[in-house]
């Protein structure tokens, strides 16, 4: 009889909402059990195939096993729990704070670079300016662009490790979607300062810094 | 016993007092039970492992892999709120049983086992 590997139930844990992590602990213990089970019964006396059936008779069906275990509620994954929480306003919280750190870190670095060169006494040659500019543009186009996209991905993953319906998964990932392309945040150098620029679809251009 | 319906809350407060006396992994526990209810209790893998889960989901008990003869085990362990449980899980029992206890007192077979 060979080594139980439980992957119907498994499947019809994740199915059922049981988060991954929980789902690979519970088997990982049963099948423990199922070694020390035979383990015990060879070592007193009976022969493997004898022993490996007897285990297989204590622990019992895989549908009880899942029954029992889904049987406790609260074992369910908060995303199966709670789809619209995760994939409908997770979404949206994730490409907002995204946005938001992005932001964050970029204008503390601009700020750091403008006092460093202040208190030193140094002008930029031109040069310098306009690669400088590219920099920030990528990063910009890396927080507003990537950074929706990322979210939509780890939504994705997400959904299909814990078995969520296509339905949340495609709403999750149109609204991080969306919700990033409608973002537009630009830098550039007007020769004495630089201005940084953020629109979002319901506003209109205006000047952080 | 296996599982009488009037076994319901057993499982609970079996891990909870076992585990109360010493850290432990799932088949040990399965054998402390079967060894100090003189097997009168055998409790399935089925029910043992899944409670033990919802517990420590409950934040009742906590959990920790230690590597015992190469291979990795999920101790667990009780916390200051299971432990809490606990109190209330036994009070509750002994209430139950001392009021069965009366109920039956008067069986002439009751002494003896059902």
């Amino acid at each position: 009889m060979p080594h139980p590997g439980f992957e119907r139930m498994s499947e019809r844990l994740l199915r059922a909402g049981i988060a991954p992590r929980r789902v690979r602990r519970y088997v990982g213990e049963l099948r423990d059990h199922f070694d020390d089970l035979v383990r015990e019964a060879t070592a007193s006396g009976m022969a493997r195939p004898a022993a490996e059936a007897e285990a297989h008779s204590r622990l019992g069906r895989e549908d009880d096993l899942a029954d029992t275990l889904l049987a406790h509620p609260g074992l369910r994954s908060i995303t199966a729990r709670f789809p619209w929480a995760v994939f409908g306003l997770g979404s949206g919280v994730l490409v907002v704070a995204a946005l938001a750190i992005g932001l964050a870190v970029e204008i503390a670095a601009l700020n750091l670079v403008s006092a460093q060169t202040q208190a030193l006494g140094w002008k930029p040659s031109p040069g310098f300016l306009s690669e400088f500019t590219l920099g920030v543009e990528a990063w910009n186009t890396l927080i507003v662009h990537i950074a929706p996209i990322g979210a939509a991905v780890f939504l994705c993953v997400i959904g299909v490790r814990q078995r969520i319906s296509t339905g949340w998964i495609f709403i999750g990932v149109a609204i991080a979607c969306v919700l990033g392309g409608f973002q537009h945040l630009s830098w550039y150098d007007t020769g004495s300062r630089g201005v940084m620029t953020f629109s979002s679809g319901c506003c209109r251009h205006f000047p952080i810094l | 016993m296996t599982n009488p319906s009037f076994m319901n809350g057993v499982p609970e407060l079996l891990i909870l007092r076992l585990l109360a006396g010493k850290e432990m992994y799932g088949y040990e526990l399965v054998e402390a039970i079967r060894e100090k209810t003189r097997d009168s209790i055998t409790l399935g893998e089925g029910v043992v492992y899944p409670t033990l889960h919802a517990l420590e989901h409950d934040g009742a008990l906590k959990s920790r892999r230690k590597l015992v003869n190469g291979r990795t085990r999920v101790y667990y362990t009780v916390t200051r709120k299971g432990e809490k449980r606990l109190g209330s899980l036994a009070g509750q029992w002994a209430h139950i049983a001392q009021a069965i206890g009366l109920a039956m007192g008067d069986m002439p077979h009751a002494a003896s086992g059902l």
